[in-house]
Order: C-alpha cells, then sequence, then structure tokens
C-alpha cells in the first residue's frame, strides 16, 4: 500500500516534469492536466490499488466473523470504509496539491516571447473560480478531488465487501467506472461523466461535476443497504 | 373466441379507433388537396390512401398506443397460471399469444387500411402510380407516397400485413414480459415504453436507431429505405427472425436458459456486442464506402486525435473477455484446482493447458464479435464493397483474438511476478495506459493493437488495405510473455495470496 502510494504520489509530476520540453504549454494549468492524464484513465484502479489489498488480506478468511464477539459488526465495517476514504482522500489531495506544486514551479515556455494569453477560466470544470480568485480554484479543485476520491473509495471497499472473488473485486470498480464513461459519451451524455478529472471534455457548468457524484453516491448508498441487510456477512467479508 | 377479443377490444371501442383514423384521412385529403392546389400536382385514389394507411404519425400515435391498450387487456385476462400450465414452456405463450391475438390485430390493421381506402374517393382512379408519386418534392413533403411496388393494390395489401405482423411482434414482445407471473407491474410499463419508443424512434435520423423502430417494420415505404431486403423486407425480417428467436428462446428455455445466461462467454459477447452498437450509434455511418464505416467503427482513435469513446470502447472490448478468463484462473488457483496443478507435477503445464482452454474462448469471442461488427457495416452503409468490409472485419477479429490473448498472459503474469491477486489490477493499469495512442511508441505496445486505425492503411487510396504489423506484433509479444509466465509458474508452484 504505501509502495502504491508513493508510486501514485511520485510517478505522475516526474513524468509531466520529463514531457515538458517536448510540449508548448500556453499555462501551467495546460501543463498540469497532461500530468495528471495518466492518473485520470485509471483512477478508479489506483484508489483499489492503494486501498483494497489490506482488507483483501483480512477479509481472506473468518476473521470478521470472530470480530463480531468484541465489536459491533457496522462499527467495525464503518471504520473499514471510513479508513479507506480517508486514505484515498489524503492520497489524492496530496498527489493533486504536488502536481500543481510542480507544474506552477517548473512551468517554462520554450520561446523567448512567451506564451499567448489564455483565460484559464473557460478551459476547465471548476475554472470559473479563476475569475473569481486562482487560489480559490486550486484549493477548490484540491477538496474536490479529495471528496470524490474518499467516495469512490468507500464504493471500492463495498464492492470488495459484496464480491467474492478476489480479483473480480480488485477489477470490477475500474470496469464500471469505464462502461459508464463509455455508455454517457455513447448517449451524448459526456457533459455529465464521472468526476474529478474530465479534461476530455470542454467546460461545463459547475452543476455537472455534481451530477456524476451523485450517481456515485447512490450506488455507495444501495450496496451499502445491501451489505447492512445481509448484517455484513457478505461473501467478500466473511470467506470460509 | 369472439367473446374473448370483444373483451380486449369492444365494438365501441374500435368505432373510436375507426373514428381517429377517418378524422387523421379527412386531414390528410384536405392537406393533399391544399399542397395539390399550391404546386399544380395531380394525386390520385392510390396516393391518398398509402399517405393516409401508411403515415409514420397515424402508426406512433394513435395505431400502436391502441394497440398497447389492446396487447395489456389481453394480457390481464391471460397472464395467469391456470392458462400457463397448458403450455409446454413460458416461450410457447408467449408466441401463442400472436395468434390469441389476431382477431383484434386483424381488426386494427384492416380497419385503418380500409378507412384508407374510403379516403381516397373522390379522387381520380387509376390503377398504376401518378407522376406526383415520383416527384422528388412531392417525395420530401409526403414520403408515404414513395412507390414501393409496381402496382399500388400490392402495396395496400403489403401494408396491411405488415402493420398485422408489427402488432403481432408488439404483442409478443409485451407477453414476454407477461410471462413473468412474479413481476406483473413490469408488464404495463415495459408495454408503455415500448409504444414511446414507436413515438420517439420513428423520426431518428441513425440508421442502428431505425432498425430498431417498429415503424420500419410496420411501413413497406420505411422498409424500403431503411433495410436491404426492399419494401417487403420488414415483413420477411419479422417472420424470419421471429422463428428463429422462437426457436432459440424456446431450446434456451428448455436447457436451463438461466444457466446458459450466466455463462462467461455470452456475457462477454452481449457485453462487446452492446459496445460495438454503442460505438456504431456514436459514430455517424460514412458516405464513401464500408471499407471506411468499419475503420471508423473500430478505429480506437477519433479522426481529430485521441478521444475517450474509441479508446474506452478498444480497451473495454479487450479488456472484458480477459478478466472473465483471469477470474477462472485465480479462482482455480486459490481452490481445490490448485491441488490439481500440484499433484501433475509441473505448473507451467497445467498453465499452458489453461490458455488452451483460454485460447477456444478468444477465438470464439473475436469470430462472434468479428461477425457482429460487419454485420453491422453491412447494415449501415448501403454503398461501397461489402466483400472488402468483410475481410477488414476479419483480419480485425484475429488481431483481436491476438491482443485479448496478450492481455489474458499480462495478467497472469503480474498475478505470478506478485504472487499476489493485486498483480493481475497492476496489469491492468498497465494495459490500460499502454493502450493509450502514444503515437510512434503505441506501434510496438503490448495493448491497444486491436484499433482498427492501426491495421488499416488509412492513407491509401484503398482504405481496407491490411497491415500485418500490429498482428506480428502481438504474436512476438506473445512469444516473449508465455515463456516467461510459464516459467514463473514453475518457479513460484502457482502460489498467490
Amino acid at each position: 500500500m504505501v509502495v502504491a502510494a508513493l508510486l501514485i504520489l511520485v510517478v505522475p509530476p516526474v513524468s509531466g516534469y520529463v514531457s515538458l520540453p517536448a510540449y508548448a504549454f500556453s499555462h501551467w494549468t495546460a501543463y498540469f492536466t497532461v500530468m495528471i492524464d495518466a492518473v485520470a484513465l485509471i483512477f478508479p484502479l489506483l484508489i483499489t490499488l492503494i486501498t483494497q489489498p489490506r482488507l483483501l488480506d483480512e477479509w481472506s478468511n473468518s476473521y470478521a466473523l470472530a470480530t463480531r464477539q468484541r465489536v459491533e459488526p457496522a462499527r467495525y465495517f464503518g471504520a473499514r470504509v471510513a479508513a479507506s476514504a480517508i486514505l484515498a482522500a489524503v492520497v489524492f489531495l496530496v498527489l493533486t496539491i504536488v502536481c500543481f506544486a510542480v507544474a506552477r514551479w517548473t512551468y517554462s515556455y520554450p520561446s523567448p516571447e512567451g506564451p499567448p494569453g489564455v483565460l484559464v477560466e473557460t478551459r476547465y470544470q471548476f475554472s470559473q473560480l479563476w475569475a473569481v480568485s486562482p487560489a480559490l480554484y486550486l484549493v477548490v479543485y484540491c477538496l474536490w478531488v479529495a471528496l470524490v476520491s474518499g467516495t469512490v473509495a468507500a464504493v471500492c471497499t463495498l464492492i470488495t465487501a459484496v464480491v467474492g472473488n478476489k480479483f473480480v473485486a480488485l477489477a470490477a470498480p475500474f470496469v464500471l467506472w469505464s462502461l459508464t464513461d463509455f455508455g454517457l459519451a455513447v448517449l451524448d451524455l459526456a457533459a455529465l461523466s464521472l468526476p474529478p478529472f474530465r479534461f476530455h471534455i470542454k467546460q461545463q457548468p459547475i452543476w455537472t461535476e455534481f451530477a456524476g457524484w451523485a450517481l456515485i453516491l447512490i450506488v455507495l448508498g444501495a450496496l451499502y443497504l445491501y451489505v447492512h441487510r445481509r448484517d455484513y456477512q457478505t461473501a467478500g467479508i466473511v470467506r470460509t | 373466441m369472439i367473446g374473448a377479443w370483444r373483451r380486449t377490444l369492444s365494438p365501441l371501442q374500435l368505432a373510436v379507433f375507426v373514428s381517429g383514423v377517418a378524422f387523421f384521412a379527412l386531414y390528410t385529403r384536405h392537406s393533399l388537396r391544399l399542397y395539390a392546389a399550391s404546386v399544380g400536382g395531380d394525386f390520385t385514389y392510390w396516393d391518398v390512401v398509402l399517405e393516409t394507411g401508411g403515415s409514420a404519425y397515424l402508426l406512433s400515435f394513435w395505431i400502436v398506443p391502441v394497440a398497447t391498450w389492446c396487447a395489456l387487456r389481453q394480457m390481464q385476462t391471460g397472464a395467469r397460471p391456470e392458462n400457463m400450465v397448458r403450455y409446454a414452456t413460458r416461450t410457447d405463450w408467449a408466441f401463442a399469444q400472436a395468434v390469441r391475438g389476431l382477431p383484434w390485430i386483424s381488426a386494427l390493421a384492416v380497419s385503418a387500411v380500409l378507412v384508407a381506402l374510403v379516403a381516397g374517393v373522390g379522387f381520380p382512379f387509376v390503377w398504376g402510380w401518378s407522376p406526383a408519386s415520383f416527384d422528388e418534392t412531392v417525395l420530401q413533403q409526403f414520403p408515404a407516397l414513395m412507390a414501393t411496388l409496381p402496382i399500388p393494390l400490392v402495396s395496400v395489401l403489403l401494408l396491411c400485413l405488415a402493420l398485422a405482423a408489427t402488432l403481432a411482434v408488439f404483442t409478443v414482445a409485451v407477453a414476454v414480459v407477461a410471462a413473468r407471473l412474479e413481476h406483473p407491474r413490469l408488464v404495463a410499463v415495459w408495454a408503455v415504453a415500448l409504444a414511446l419508443w414507436g413515438s420517439i424512434s420513428f423520426r431518428a435520423d441513425g440508421a442502428v436507431l431505425r432498425l430498431l423502430s417498429p415503424s420500419t417494420y410496420a411501413l413497406p415505404w420505411v422498409a424500403s429505405v431503411s433495410l436491404p431486403l426492399g419494401p417487403g423486407g420488414g415483413v420477411m425480417i419479422l417472420l424470419v427472425g421471429g422463428a428463429l428467436v422462437f426457436a432459440a428462446a424456446r431450446w434456451m428455455e428448455l436447457r436451463g436458459a438461466r444457466l446458459v445466461l450466466r455463462s462467461s462467454m455470452l456475457v462477454a459477447v452481449g457485453a462487446g456486442a452492446a459496445v460495438l452498437a454503442g460505438l456504431a450509434m456514436a459514430h455517424p455511418a460514412a458516405d464513401s464506402s464500408s471499407e471506411w464505416d468499419l475503420v471508423l467503427l473500430l478505429q480506437g482513435v477519433a479522426p481529430e486525435g485521441a478521444s475517450l469513446l474509441d479508446y474506452l470502447g478498444v480497451v473495454i472490448l479487450a479488456l472484458l473477455p480477459a478478466l472473465v478468463v483471469h477470474r477462472e484462473l485465480v479462482a482455480a488457483l486459490s481452490g481445490r484446482r490448485y491441488a490439481e496443478m500440484i499433484r501433475m507435477a509441473s505448473p507451467a503445464g497445467w498453465y499452458l493447458r489453461r490458455l488452451g482452454a483460454a485460447a477456444r474462448f478468444v477465438i470464439g469471442y473475436s469470430l462472434a464479435l468479428g461477425l457482429w461488427a460487419a454485420l453491422l457495416v453491412g447494415l449501415r452503409s448501403r454503398t461501397g464493397r461489402v466483400g472488402d468490409a468483410f475481410v477488414l472485419a476479419g483480419a480485425w477479429a484475429g488481431t483481436l483474438a491476438l491482443q485479448v490473448f496478450v492481455v489474458v498472459v499480462m495478467l497472469s503474469l503480474g498475478t505470478m511476478l506478485a504472487r499476489r491477486v493485486e498483480g493481475g489490477a497492476y496489469a491492468i493499469a498497465v494495459v490500460a495506459v499502454l493502450a493509450w495512442p502514444l503515437g510512434e511508441l503505441s506501434r510496438w505496445s503490448p495493448a491497444g493493437q486491436a484499433s482498427l486505425l492501426r491495421l488499416a492503411d488509412v492513407t491509401s487510396v484503398t482504405p481496407a488495405l491490411v497491415l500485418p504489423l500490429p498482428a506480428l506484433v502481438l504474436l512476438a509479444w506473445l512469444a516473449l510473455l508465455i515463456p516467461v509466465t510459464a516459467s514463473l509458474f514453475n518457479r513460484t508452484r502457482g502460489e498467490i495470496h
């Protein structure tokens, strides 16, 4: 888990810095999006890899049954979901801050006359806030990434709790994420694609970010209800 | 029999239906007279009849809603255990509803056509088509006037038959859901959804949407432009397709349909077919040729550069079957099959035998998707050389099989390297990143070669030119990865945590 988290924190800024000479970015925020591109492709898979292996080990036998003697199942399970969510939120919050910082401080333009003027506030999701204050945009976006990462980690934990096959539990969030984004694009609803790294579409109203998050919350609620109704003894939690 | 159909469609309801059609006929007569006066056209009796009876508006907003009501009434009285036990399977019962509904179906179809025949009275009668029927301007304003057959009377008979056949299929579609007695409310929702789909889809422009629209099959003039088999194509497809679906559904129900539907192959092929259909919906059909249409469909890269839609399409097509295969491998290594491998004393041999079984699965999957892709292209493009498109689809299917196989081996290699289940998840991350178009680097990558853009030379005058490089790259990766993975199996004895 520590190795995976470190890789996630180090590889994007380093790969962005290495590829900087090959590009002529008009602004350092564009440089940031290139850094984060690969992370955006496999976002749910990365969250799974930093949060789920420890849980898979813990739930690989009847350990969860034994804990019921000592702690209330709902509390035990809630703690596991919360721990996953906090871990993912912290890792991705730090990643976003590091990438913004590296992009801001290492950015350069190859031509001596400098980059053309760009309107950042019309380019990315949430960057409408740039017009109010660049710092406000950076803070809100970093917190948004953390919030969505935490929610996705909670969903990943619930999928691990529900699915009996360990490999399927790890792969399912990525597959479901890809299928959802693909379906939305086919239906010409790419504007509602899943947050938070939506650099592949043009800027949309801010509320569209919350539409995808609401969908994730609905899935989270449904899965939590399923696990709760089975008294926290689903196929993924108790493997006999 | 008569009593039964009167409960479904009473004389009063039939009178209301006929009044609605008559009202529409009067409106159509009036519109045609006005139009003829403004442009100096000369419409005949048959023009009015076919414009009235063959109207997509009449079908979608009046005939189908009334048919929905009738079908629901029929299901209300017929979908009961005491009726269904007289049939061997639920499929038999559902298809029998088309025969049981014939009285009201024929009443609706025949009365609509009869009213249309009466509506034409007063216009000049000739046995053949009038010159106005072929006028381009008229056809744009009143497409139902299109001369679908050489004799107008045959057109009217075909219209009546197509209407009845479509309503019968509609009834069967409702009955399929009604046969699931445990969800009675679902029938009404499904029937209304079908009716709404009929009223939305008849104005659709997309080829795939038109194929799924009831108006394509109910109206011969729509069938003549949307289907490759001419004006009678709709009825032919309904009859032949209905017979095939009946045989397949009955076979599946008798041999444990639920078991079959859960089988890995059907899930993978179904998901892949849905992804291809989604790509076909997202990409407009090319005007130039069917080969170019296929390249557009399976390219994996948008013409203007990297596109998330195309990328996701190619990744899902290659990854899903590989995940299905690898899931079985992980289950085998974690379960009793592990002991079988140890007894064989050669984990590598055990793994290679499993790869052999996986190869049959992968080839079947790729062939099915290749055929589906060729079918989609054949239905979309009505120009160009379809034979070349089939060659291109075949080459793509072969490359897809190799690509899936490479991903399968990469997942095993990741698992064996980490000696943990999450090694497979790391391998998925590698595959997903390498599948992203990275220019020259992508030519040699083990992932993303299933994109048809890497297989076909789009700069060539004939885009059907198939380049062997992607297949060779994948074969080279296989030659490298399989021995490494097999030796890792021997070294680790297939132990994973």
